[in-house]
């Protein structure tokens, strides 16, 4: 049974409709259209999807996590500078060369290494120690820090009177940007000892006879923090 | 690349696909147009189904409910998207939406899409319950009360 809303309801929706006036797109949908073709996914990709997910989380994660490494320590300052025989690279005591990471300076400093030669006077702990190589053989160590000026000069006057008459003292003149050098040689070890002059503090120790220092072998002044 | 499906239709199933449009575009339109209150959309949305079935075509044994499914369920979407857009406007600018401007069956405004397709499906298309839950693809159940809500709701509305 009907009831009259109802009636009335449908009679609205007639004239309503009868409001409608229709227009015809066919010509369009025939002759102007252009279809792209949807991408299908092959069933091979759509059973990789997962572990290529899986994937791409793990590496996420992984570069995350160098990232977060990385951030954590200072940037490498190595010395780009070398010479034909005598190689340098940033160390830090104990470690490997490839394992190097660069302290900063006055937070960690270095200590002498055991396999430090016993004959040669030891220097003040530094920031920074570096090993000389020859190849891929460790032939000498480098110690380098920054501090003032004065107090560089200081310690490398102080470090210098350390070396007994069984050292021959061979002053160096023209190693820029050195404002203080002098070779110590024994006739097996020769200690070069730099003061330079934004307050470097440079000592190397190598077997005589090896090339002598030059200012390219200098590392670079450090980043002060 | 740029599929070449419309050139490649052979003559004789576009024909047909034009038999087909001719006699459903008029339905097809006025219900839309009832369902969401604007012609334009409508036109718009029964475009876009066609479109559809030109595509599948060849593949479609029984185009007609695929066409009915595909301009519901695009009405729907737009239903609700009108919903929140008037919504929107009431609280940005007091003036109605450009679509209201001459809308279709506007007594129906009120109800929100279900009841508004209800109301359409029974008292202009013609359908039963069970028809009708199965073009909307809902329960059956539901039906029956999205019925009487709206026909409380239109009793207070109707002259």
């Amino acid at each position: 049974m009907t009831s009259t809303l109802e009636r009335n309801i449908a009679d609205y929706l007639r004239t309503q409709s009868d409001r409608v006036e229709v227009t015809s797109t066919l010509d369009v949908i025939e002759n102007d259209l252009i279809y792209l073709p949807r991408a299908r996914r092959s069933r091979h990709t759509r059973r990789l999807a997962p572990l290529l997910t899986a994937a791409s989380v793990a590496a996420l994660v992984v570069g995350l996590t160098v990232v977060a490494r990385g951030s954590a320590e200072p940037a490498s300052t190595a010395s780009d500078a070398t010479s034909d025989t005598v190689v340098n690279t940033l160390a830090p005591l104990g470690t490997s060369p490839t394992e190097a990471a660069v302290p900063t300076p006055g937070i960690t400093p270095v200590t002498i290494p055991s396999e430090f030669p016993s004959d040669v006077p030891r220097p003040d702990t530094f920031d920074l120690m570096t090993f000389i190589t020859t190849g891929n053989e460790r032939v000498g160590w480098e110690f380098y820090e920054r501090r003032e000026p004065t107090d560089s000069v200081e310690r490398c006057t102080q470090y210098a009177s350390s070396f007994d008459a069984s050292w021959t003292s061979i002053p160096k003149t023209g190693v820029q940007p050195s404002i203080y050098a002098q070779v110590f040689d024994n006739g097996q070890w020769q200690v070069g000892i730099f003061c330079i002059n934004d307050g470097g503090y440079l000592v190397q120790v190598m077997p005589a006879g090896a090339n002598p220092v030059t200012a390219s072998t200098l590392p670079p002044p450090l980043t002060q923090t | 690349m740029i599929d070449t499906d419309r050139t490649e239709q052979p003559a004789k199933v576009v024909s047909s696909f034009s038999v087909f449009y001719e006699a459903e575009l008029p339905g097809q339109v006025r219900r839309a147009a009832m369902m969401i209150g604007s012609t334009d959309l409508a036109h718009d949305l029964v475009h876009d189904a066609f479109v559809e079935v030109y595509r599948r075509w060849d593949s479609l044994d029984t185009p007609g409910p695929y066409l009915n499914r595909s301009v519901l369920n695009r009405c729907r979407d737009a239903g609700r998207t009108r919903t929140r857009r008037a919504r929107l406007s009431e609280r940005l600018r007091p003036e109605p939406a450009a679509w209201d401007q001459e809308p279709i069956a506007d007594l129906l405004d009120g109800l929100p899409f279900n009841q508004r397709a209800v109301i359409v499906l029974r008292f202009y298309v013609g359908m039963n319950n069970v028809e009708i839950a199965e073009a909307l693809d809902c329960p059956a159940g539901s039906v029956g009360p999205w019925l009487t809500r709206a026909l409380e709701q239109l009793r207070k509305e109707m002259p």
